[in-house]
């Protein structure tokens, strides 16, 4: 079975074409990198596996455990098992992170006809993963994303991906904007996060945060396509020669 | 509009006719006048002075959670917060005329400096009831209402110099309201109104917030749910009299289908009011159809020299809000829900804010 697959995927937002037919194949246990100059279209395809409303599938198709998803409302792929890692974070003021976190858990647990947590094992969990991230106790607290940081705010996205659990991980430029310490930090919560049941989609600019996560395959998307794939020394031949190459 | 009338046997008390020189011609002028039409231009005022002759019954007090019965006042002793322009509110004098007023004098002695608690529980319409806070004195006052008759009711308070006044209060049962609150706030006193409500069918609420002393302080914190083809009208007054005074206000109200919300809130920074800072925020959610908001901040400055800042917004729940909630998994209703809460979570504080927040959700669900 596959995890995903992304089939001859075409993608319109406000009637202009940005994915031109797409073809990606994410097995279980895989991670595979996305990477592309600014504006080809990595965001969109991230978004449009979310079912971010606006982005119109114009062609193709996406299967998730070979179950066809583009009729699934976004929770309703939130419950299949997708997760997205959103590039820029929403602040969601007067929400605490932790309220948050348990509505989102709560959901997940209810569609998977699992038990809620208890509140107690809940924060005690949320907390360590917290530790784990570097991501200072009192944030949970605080407002979802308000005022924090650039990188508190790709922290606080993976957090939410150590805690949800989803089978399929879309991480999108979640290594922007980081120094190098908690670029660190992240990658190795990615990596807790991989086993031979899940997926990494994980899309970046640089071929820095590859050093840390290591990917199965690379992929070159350049004007709505993957026009190049390859191993991780795929990535290393992008960064010393850029894009241009290659379209 | 035709004009509103007073019923025929009104008649003006003579210590209120003495100390204010207020006529029944007065009153006729005063209601019909122009700035009182724009006031009730969103709200019957009909209603609420047919209100004012329902029967009122002394309020309920307690204090540190002793019942207390607050002294009659009698003629020639009311000072502040009483002086006021007749014209600012007619509605407020006439529950002078039509109810007795009582009055509570509050003062820490020097054995005990702890904070003073005072609750009020409105069960019916209650005569009017002032409140004067000492220098130097810390009180917190505790308002809820918990019945479903209609409901009439005037609260005038003073703050002394020094003094410190958290007041909390919660709104949420059904039926019609009117509520006058007016507040002076002394020399570097500082006053604190954390309110939380919902609409009714006519749910009336006039605030009038004084700044009298050099140093004086002003802070209302509102959150208001306004159900499907439900009333709220919230008029707020604040002026700025004394110098170095300051005041922060903000307002979230949601409205649901087809309900009826008006803010009115005007800033009035008088002259030789020097180093005012007054900010005030209303903003508005409509969820569902054809609500009707009306907000309408106003500002009136009379001295160089403030900083001043007010807005008003009027809107739904933010898009990529909504997604970043769905997209965890919370279904579109959970998400609509969650962000409600949450923009009215903002001005819920205090003491009430947890009985006012399941009231919200409660609304919200
Ligand atoms: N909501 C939108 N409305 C209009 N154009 C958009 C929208 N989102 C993306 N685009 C356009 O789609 C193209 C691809 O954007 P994006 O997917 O964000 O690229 P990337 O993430 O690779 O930088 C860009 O030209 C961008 O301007
Ligand atoms: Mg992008």
């Amino acid at each position: 079975m596959t995890l995903l697959e992304v089939k001859d995927l075409s993608v319109s937002v406000a009637d202009n074409a940005i994915l031109k037919g797409l073809n990606l194949v994410v097995n279980p246990g895989e991670v595979h990198a996305i990477m592309g100059p600014n504006g080809s279209g990595k965001s969109t395809l991230a978004n449009v596996l979310a079912g971010k409303p606006d982005y119109q599938v114009t062609s193709g198709s996406i299967w998730l455990n070979d179950s066809n998803i583009e009729d699934l409302e976004p929770h309703e792929r939130a419950h299949a098992g997708i997760f997205l890692a959103f590039q820029y974070p929403v602040e969601v003021p007067g929400v605490s992170n932790m309220e948050f976190l348990k509505a989102s858990l709560d959901c997940l647990a209810k569609a998977r006809d699992e038990p809620q947590p208890n509140a107690g094992a809940f924060l005690k969990r949320v907390r360590k993963i917290a530790q784990t991230l570097d991501l200072n106790p009192e944030f949970l607290k605080r407002g979802v994303n308000e005022g924090f940081s650039g990188g508190e705010k790709k922290r606080n996205e993976i957090l939410q991906l150590l805690l949800l659990e989803p089978q399929l991980a879309v991480l999108d430029e979640t290594d922007s904007g980081l120094d190098i310490d908690a670029l660190q930090v992240v990658a190795q919560g990615v990596n807790s996060y991989r086993n031979e049941n899940n997926g990494v989609v994980l899309i970046t600019h640089y071929q820095r945060l590859l050093e840390y996560i290591v990917p199965d395959y690379v992929h070159v998307l350049a004007d709505g396509k993957i026009v190049q794939s390859g191993d991780k020394g795929l990535a290393q031949e992008l960064e010393k020669k850029g894009y241009a190459w290659l379209t | 509009m035709a004009d509103l009338a007073l019923q025929g046997h009104l008649e003006i008390p003579a210590w209120l006719a003495q100390q204010h020189e207020v006529k029944l011609l007065d009153f006729n002028q005063a209601l019909n006048s122009k700035s009182h039409k724009e006031r009730w231009k969103y709200t019957k005022a009909q209603p609420v002075l047919d209100l004012l002759k329902l029967e009122a019954r002394a309020p309920h007090v307690t204090i540190n959670g002793r019942a207390v019965t607050p002294a009659t006042t009698g003629h020639g002793s009311i000072q502040s917060p009483l002086i006021a322009n007749l014209a600012d509110s007619p509605e407020a004098y006439l529950a002078l005329c039509n109810q007795h007023l009582h009055s509570l004098d509050i003062a820490c002695s020097d054995a005990d400096s702890a904070l003073i608690k005072i609750e009020l529980e409105h069960t019916h319409s209650t005569q009017p009831l002032m409140i004067k806070i000492a220098e130097n004195t810390t009180v917190e006052l505790i308002e809820r209402t918990s019945t479903e008759n209609d409901l009439h009711q005037t609260l005038w308070i003073a703050l002394g110099a020094g003094s410190r006044l958290v007041h909390s209060r919660n709104d949420f049962a059904n039926g019609n309201r009117w509520r006058y609150l007016k507040v002076d706030i002394g020399q570097d006193a500082h006053y604190n109104l954390q309110n939380h409500s919902t609409g009714t069918s006519l749910h009336r609420q006039d605030i009038h917030l004084r700044c009298t002393g050099p140093g004086a302080h002003a802070q209302i914190s509102s959150a208001g749910y306004i159900p499907k083809a439900k009333h709220l009208d919230q008029q707020v007054v604040v002026e700025h009299i004394a110098p170095n005074t300051s005041s922060q206000q903000i307002f979230h109200n949601i409205a649901q289908d087809k309900a009826k919300v008006t803010f009115n809130g005007r800033i009035h920074i008088h002259p030789h009011a020097p180093g005012t800072v007054a900010h005030l925020t209303n903003k508005n959610l409509g969820v569902g159809d054809s609500a009707t908001i009306n907000t309408k901040p106003e500002l009136e400055i009379y001295t160089d020299d403030v900083i001043c800042s007010h807005g008003a917004t009027v809107g739904q729940l933010d898009e990529q809000q909504l997604f970043y909630c769905i997209s965890r998994g919370l279904s579109p209703l959970a998400a609509r829900q969650l962000l409600s809460q949450a923009f009215l979570q903002q001005c819920t504080l205090g003491v009430l804010a947890e009985e006012a927040t399941n009231n919200f959700k409660k609304l919200n669900g």
